[in-house]
C-alpha cells in the first residue's frame, strides 16, 4: 500500500520502498534483537562477530551533520493515491 | 565493490536477518544484503533463522572500515531491510540489528537455542503486529534571521537565542490528545530514531506497534488530525516496519 491523504504521508515497504533513509539507519542500525551486546566479539576462536553499533550510529549522525540538513523523505504524489 | 572475483575461493559466512516461529513459509526469491545470495532458511530448536550466505572479507572481517563509508552503509541497510520486509510480508520476524553476522551453522544454533526463552516471549510480543512510525511535523514559517548585530560572534549568539527561543517544547494539547488517541490502539510504544528525528521542526514523534487488523483505525486517526492541522503541521507516518523497535535489545 501507498497513499497520502491531504497532509499525511503513508510510504510502505511492501515491495516498494519510498522511505527515507534516515528511516532505514533508524531501524536497522539502531533497533532490532542485539545478540550479544555492543562488542566486537573477536574473530579467532568465538564464532560470533558483532560491532559496536552505537558508536557507528553516533558517527553516522555526525556525517549527517556535516553534509547539511538531512534529506527530506520522499514525497508521494498528492493526489494519486495508489492503491496495494 | 569489486568483489566477485574470486567467488568460489572466498569464503563466506551467515548473515541474519531475523527470527521467527517455525517456518513453512516458501523459500523467497529475494537476494540479501549482498545483493548476491538468495535467503536461506534455518531451523534450529523450532524457530527459523533467516540467513544468506555473504562475503566473510566483507561482512566478517573488515566491517568495521566498510561501515565507515556511508555509501557503502547506505546501500546495505537498504537492501538488509528489503529483505527483512520481504520475510516479513508470509512471517511474523523478530528482526536482527545491520551486522549480525555467524561463522559458521553450528555458532548460530548455538547462540539462538541459549536465547530461546527469551526469543519465545518476543515473538509471542509481536505476532500478528506491525511497527509504524509517525512525526508531527511543524509547518510554521521560519523564523527570519535578520542580523541586527554585524559580528560574526554577535550574530552567531543572536541566531542561537532565537533558535532556542522558538524550539518546539513540551507537547502541546492538541498535540497530547492526538498521542494519547495514538497509544490506545497499539500494544506498545517506543522512542522514534535518533537519526531521522534530528530536524529542528519536529515537534513529536513515537513508534507505534499495531495489530495487523487495527491499521484502518490508525489511518483513521491520522486522517481525523491530518484535517484539523491543515497548514499548520504535517503529519508522516512510515510503515508497516517489522518490528524492529519492540525487540530485547540487551542479552539479558
Amino acid at each position: 500500500m501507498a497513499e497520502s491523504f491531504n497532509n499525511v504521508l503513508i510510504a510502505s515497504n511492501e515491495p516498494a520502498d519510498d522511505v527515507s533513509l534516515l528511516d532505514v539507519l533508524d531501524h536497522v542500525l539502531n533497533a532490532g534483537v542485539v545478540i550479544r551486546g555492543s562488542l566486537v566479539i573477536s574473530i579467532a576462536g568465538v564464532d560470533l562477530i558483532y560491532l559496536g553499533l552505537d558508536v557507528i550510529l553516533t558517527s553516522v549522525e555526525t556525517a549527517l551533520k556535516h553534509v547539511g540538513a538531512p534529506p527530506q523523505p520522499a514525497k508521494l504524489p498528492q493526489n494519486s493515491p495508489k492503491a496495494k | 565493490m569489486a568483489t566477485g572475483v574470486k567467488k568460489n575461493a572466498s569464503e563466506t559466512v551467515f548473515y541474519l536477518y531475523g527470527i521467527s516461529e517455525s517456518s513453512k513459509a516458501p523459500a523467497h526469491a529475494s537476494t540479501g544484503v549482498d545483493g548476491v545470495a538468495e535467503i536461506e532458511t534455518i531451523d534450529c530448536a523450532d524457530l527459523t533463522c533467516w540467513v544468506s550466505r555473504v562475503s566473510k572479507s566483507e561482512f566478517a572481517d573488515h566491517l568495521a572500515e566498510k561501515m565507515d563509508n556511508l555509501d557503502w552503509l547506505a546501500e546495505m541497510s537498504t537492501r538488509h531491510q528489503a529483505a527483512v520486509a520481504a520475510i516479513a510480508q508470509t512471517s511474523d520476524v523478530l528482526p536482527t540489528r545491520f551486522g549480525t553476522v555467524f561463522l559458521n551453522e553450528a555458532s548460530l544454533k548455538a547462540d539462538v537455542k541459549g536465547r530461546k526463552p527469551q526469543l519465545q516471549a518476543d515473538l509471542k510480543r509481536i505476532k500478528g503486529n506491525q511497527e509504524w512510525g509517525i512525526k508531527v511535523i511543524s509547518l510554521t514559517p521560519q523564523i527570519a534571521m535578520t542580523p541586527l548585530e554585524k559580528s560574526g560572534k554577535g550574530y552567531l549568539q543572536a541566531k542561537s537565542e532565537l533558535l532556542r527561543a522558538h524550539r518546539p517544547g513540551a507537547p502541546d494539547e492538541d498535540t497530547a490528545r492526538f498521542a494519547r488517541e495514538l497509544e490506545a490502539l497499539a500494544e506498545a510504544v517506543a522512542e522514534g530514531g535518533k537519526i531521522s528525528g534530528g530536524r529542528r521542526d519536529l515537534q513529536y514523534q513515537i513508534s507505534l506497534l499495531v495489530k495487523r487488523n487495527r491499521r484502518k483505525e490508525l489511518e483513521a486517526v491520522l486522517k481525523r488530525f491530518s484535517t484539523r492541522w491543515q497548514g499548520t503541521r504535517e503529519i508522516e507516518c512510515t510503515g508497516p516496519w517489522p518490528p524492529y523497535s519492540f525487540v530485547t535489545r540487551r542479552p539479558e
